[in-house]
């Protein structure tokens, strides 16, 4: 009967461990959903991902229709202006010299600690605001552009640009000239320096070529109107 | 001895706590299930020991077996979409209350045996 208790007490001792473990991790991280729904919603999440990409490229295939149109049969100097207003509202792909920030949590640290270092959506907005001062062309945020009338805000935990969720690691890309920009960023005291004091992950690279999507949201304008006629 | 197989567990679910690490959210399901395998194998054991048949090495496997096999079954369940887990969870569970009530029932047998048991002659009455 030796035996029996000996084994017993095996069996106790991995059992407790289990317990304990599975205790604590389940303190630390409640699952709100079951597996199922939380799978059920990850593929819905995908299909409305796959459209909305499909939409966007629609749009931006037919803004260049229609800009070819119009080019097509008006004169040089109407087209340079036309590109000129679609570099700066964004509604044309452009490539340049310039910047690639590439902004990550720290990835390394237990899921508790790292909900104090995520970026949060001002970390972004003032970056972006600062690459603005130091003259940027044209910017973009995980291939979101950020134009005149893009919103940066968060919902829960999620990061919005554009009415469009991005997650980190943050891509920013800047086209501009790259010593000033990356001088402008790397400023003691600044938005970099700070996340940089706090343990974020944070690359700054110049590129000769850096290529940057265009405005793919809002289009249409319901109550502002121009005031002089053209 | 039952104090020593208490103290082991005491001392299993401290080690547990002091884990530097938390389980991943993805396995916590099959460990769910391997510690409905070990409570089984436990009070098997329990069972096993007071039946008199009790043989560790049977025991042992037993614990090892039936958790993989749990946590293979929920994970394979899991793939083809159908859900084995609760397969697995009903089966421990019956289990479970089958070698409880099994062991209620022997100790029980075990605590009136000792006991004088009064025969009831002809024409006593209660």
């Amino acid at each position: 009967m030796k035996h029996a208790y000996v084994s017993l007490a095996v069996i106790c001792l991995i059992f407790g461990v289990m317990v304990s473990a599975q205790y604590k991790s389940n303190q630390n991280n409640p699952t709100y959903f079951s597996n199922d729904r939380w799978a059920e919603l990850a593929i819905q999440t995908d299909k409305l991902k796959n459209q909305q990409n499909a939409l966007e490229n629609e749009i931006v295939s037919l803004r260049y229709q229609l800009n070819n149109a119009d080019t097509a049969a008006q004169a040089e100097s109407i087209k340079k202006m036309l590109n000129k207003a679609s570099i700066a509202a964004g509604t044309i792909p452009v490539t340049g010299p310039g910047i690639v920030l590439v902004l990550g949590d720290t990835p390394d640290l237990p899921l508790q600690e790292n909900a104090n270092h995520m970026l949060q959506y001002w970390n972004i907005l003032t970056i972006i605001n600062e690459l603005n001062a130091a003259g940027a062309e044209a910017i973009s945020i995980n291939d979101e552009r950020i134009v005149a009338i893009s919103g940066i805000s968060h919902q829960g935990s999620s990061i919005i640009v554009n009415r469009n969720p991005i997650t980190s690691p943050f891509e920013i890309k800047a086209i501009g000239n790259a010593k000033i920009l990356e001088s402008s960023l790397n400023l003691k005291g600044g938005e970099i320096q700070s996340l940089l004091f706090i343990g974020n992950k944070i690359e700054i690279q110049k590129a000769d070529q850096v290529d940057i999507p265009a405005y793919a949201g809002k289009n249409s304008f319901h109550y502002a109107k121009p005031k002089t006629v053209i | 001895m039952w104090i020593f197989v208490l103290f082991c567990f005491m001392i299993g679910m401290l080690l547990g706590l002091q884990m530097p690490f938390l389980v991943p959210a993805f396995l916590t399901k099959y460990l769910s299930i391997a510690i409905l395998a070990s409570l089984d194998s436990f009070f098997g054991g329990i069972r096993a020991s007071l039946e008199e048949t009790f043989d560790s090495l049977v025991l042992l496997t037993g614990f090892i077996a039936n958790s993989l096999l749990a946590a293979g079954f929920a994970y394979i369940g899991d793939q083809l979409g159908v859900s084995l887990y609760t397969a697995a969870v009903f089966v421990f569970g019956v289990r479970i209350f089958q070698n409880l009530a099994i062991i209620r029932r022997i100790a029980l047998n075990k605590l009136r045996k000792p006991k004088p048991v009064v025969q009831l002659q002809n024409g006593d009455s209660f």
